[in-house]
C-alpha cells in the first residue's frame, strides 16, 4: 500500500470521464466500441477502470445508515412554523416606503435644525456690535460699518419671518451704548465670546412652538396604518 | 405503489397530516442517509431531516408532480447546502471531527447473521468511506453520493442539483478520482478492501 495516487494523474480527464460513464453505462455505442478497443491494448487504463469501478462497488455496498429516531411531523411543528411570520409579498415594497419617509423625516429635522441654527448665529451676529469684545477698539473704524450692515439685513430677513421678535432685536442691535452697555462688556471679559444679550437670547427661546410638520404626521400615519395591517393579517393568519 | 403515493401527494396537498406522515415514512431513510453523508454528522443530520419534512408539507402544495423522491432529495440537498455554508462562515466543528465524535452514535442497518469481525470491518469500512466523502468538495460530494450511495441516474441527479448532464458526469469522474486517491493514500480502508490490491481491483 505504498502505491502514490500520482498514476491517475497520468491519464487525461476525458479519458477518466468516460471509463466513469462506462462504468455507469452511459456512453453511447460508438463511444463504448471505441472506448472497448483503446482498453484492450493499454493496461494503464485498464487499470483505473477496475480502480473505479471498485471505489463505485465501495459505496454501492455501503448498508443505508438507519435513522436515529422518526422524523413524522406532529401538529405542533407544523402549527409552529405556521405561526412564524412574513410580510406577504404585496407588502414587502411598503417597507422600502416606510424607510423612504424615515429618511425623509430625519431630513427634514436636520434641514429644520441647521434653518433655525442659522438663525441663531444671525441673531447672535445682530447683537454682536453691542457686545464688540474689548479687542475691537483696535480694530480700523471702517470695519465696523460693514459688521453693522450684514445684522441690518439678517433682521431685515428676520422681520420677515418673525415680526413680533424683530422689533426688540432691532431696539438692542441699535441700542445706544450706555453704562449699562458698558458693565456687559466688562462682565463678558476680553475674549469676545460674549453671546447675545440676555433679551435676545430670551426671543428666540420663547418663539412661539410650531406644529409638527406635515411629512411628520403623514409618515406616522402611515407607520401606524402598516402596523395595523400587520397585525390585523397575523390575527387572521392564527 | 405509484397510484398509493399519488393519492398521499394528493391528500397532504389538502393539508392532511395523516398523510404526509406516510410520505415521510417511505422517504425518511432516503433523505436521512443523504444527509448524513452530506454532513458527516448524526445530530445534525437528523435536524436538518427533520426540516427537511417540515419545509415540504408547507410547500407540498407546490409539487407538480414528476418523481416526489427526486423533489424531496432536491430540497435535502439545498438544506444540507444551508448548513455546510453556515459551517463555512461559523467554522466551529469540522466534518472530521463531528465524525470521530459520532462513530459511537451511527448505527448502520445491519445483517443479524454477520459475525463481529465482519462488523468491525463493516465499520471500518464505513468510516474511511465517510472520511474521504468529508474530504470532497461540496458539489462532487453530493453527485456521488447521489448516484454511488442512492443509486440514482444521471439524469435524476441533474433534476436534484440543476446542473447539466455533462457537468454530473465530470463532477463524478473527479469525484470518483478524488475518493481513489483518498482512500489509497491514507490506506484508510480495511486490507481485504484496498484498492491496489490487483485481485479486489480486477472484480
Amino acid at each position: 500500500m505504498t502505491t502514490s495516487p500520482t498514476s491517475q494523474s497520468e491519464l487525461p480527464e476525458r479519458d477518466r470521464e468516460l471509463l466513469s460513464a462506462y462504468i455507469d453505462n452511459q456512453l453511447t455505442l460508438a463511444e463504448r466500441a471505441t472506448l472497448e478497443r483503446r482498453l484492450a491494448g493499454d493496461p494503464t487504463l485498464r487499470r483505473e477502470l477496475a480502480e473505479l469501478r471498485a471505489t463505485r462497488d465501495l459505496l454501492r455496498d455501503q448498508p443505508w445508515v438507519a435513522p436515529p429516531r422518526s422524523f413524522t411531523l406532529t401538529p405542533e411543528m407544523v402549527s409552529a412554523r405556521r405561526r412564524a411570520f412574513t410580510l406577504p409579498a404585496w407588502l414587502q415594497p411598503l417597507s422600502g416606503l416606510v424607510a423612504l419617509v424615515v429618511v425623509m423625516l430625519i431630513g427634514w429635522q436636520v434641514i429644520g435644525l441647521s434653518t433655525r441654527s442659522t438663525l441663531d448665529n444671525q441673531s447672535q451676529a445682530m447683537a454682536a456690535p453691542t457686545n464688540p469684545p474689548a479687542a475691537a477698539a483696535a480694530v480700523p473704524l471702517e470695519e465696523p460699518t460693514v459688521t453693522a450692515d450684514l445684522p441690518m439685513a439678517a433682521v431685515a430677513e428676520s422681520a420677515q419671518r418673525n415680526p413680533s421678535a424683530t422689533g426688540e432685536s432691532i431696539e438692542a442691535l441699535t441700542a445706544p451704548s450706555n453704562g449699562e452697555h458698558a458693565s456687559n462688556l466688562s462682565a463678558t471679559g476680553a475674549g469676545g465670546q460674549a453671546g447675545p444679550p440676555p433679551e435676545a437670547q430670551r426671543q428666540t427661546t420663547d418663539s412661539p412652538p410650531t406644529g409638527p410638520p406635515l411629512p411628520l404626521v403623514i409618515g406616522l400615519v402611515l407607520l401606524l396604518a402598516i402596523a395595523a395591517g400587520i397585525w390585523w393579517m397575523r390575527r387572521n393568519a392564527e | 405503489m405509484a397510484n398509493e403515493e399519488q393519492r398521499l401527494i394528493s391528500a397532504a396537498q389538502a393539508g392532511d397530516l395523516d398523510a404526509f406522515n406516510q410520505i415521510v415514512r417511505l422517504y425518511e431513510t432516503r433523505v436521512y442517509n443523504l444527509c448524513y453523508r452530506m454532513l458527516g454528522d448524526v445530530d445534525t443530520a437528523a435536524d436538518t431531516t427533520q426540516e427537511v419534512f417540515i419545509a415540504a408539507f408547507r410547500n407540498i402544495r407546490n409539487f407538480r408532480g414528476g418523481l416526489l423522491k427526486s423533489w424531496l432529495l432536491r430540497i435535502a440537498t439545498n438544506a444540507c447546502y444551508d448548513v455546510l455554508r453556515t459551517r463555512q462562515r461559523r467554522p466551529s466543528v469540522s466534518l472530521n471531527s463531528s465524525d470521530d465524535e459520532d462513530e459511537g452514535g451511527r448505527t448502520d442497518v445491519a445483517d443479524p447473521g454477520e459475525s463481529l469481525d465482519d462488523v468491525v470491518i463493516r465499520q471500518e469500512l464505513s468510516a474511511a468511506i465517510q472520511h474521504g466523502l468529508a474530504a470532497l468538495p461540496e458539489d462532487q460530494r453530493i453527485v456521488i453520493v447521489l448516484s454511488d450511495i442512492q443509486g440514482l441516474t444521471y439524469e435524476e441527479i441533474a433534476q436534484i442539483t440543476g446542473v447539466q448532464l455533462g457537468t454530473v458526469k465530470s463532477r463524478l469522474s473527479r469525484a470518483r478520482a478524488k475518493l481513489r486517491d483518498i482512500l489509497r493514500a491514507g490506506e484508510l480502508l480495511p486490507l481485504k478492501f484496498r484498492l491496489d490490491d490487483e485481485s479486489n481491483t480486477a472484480r
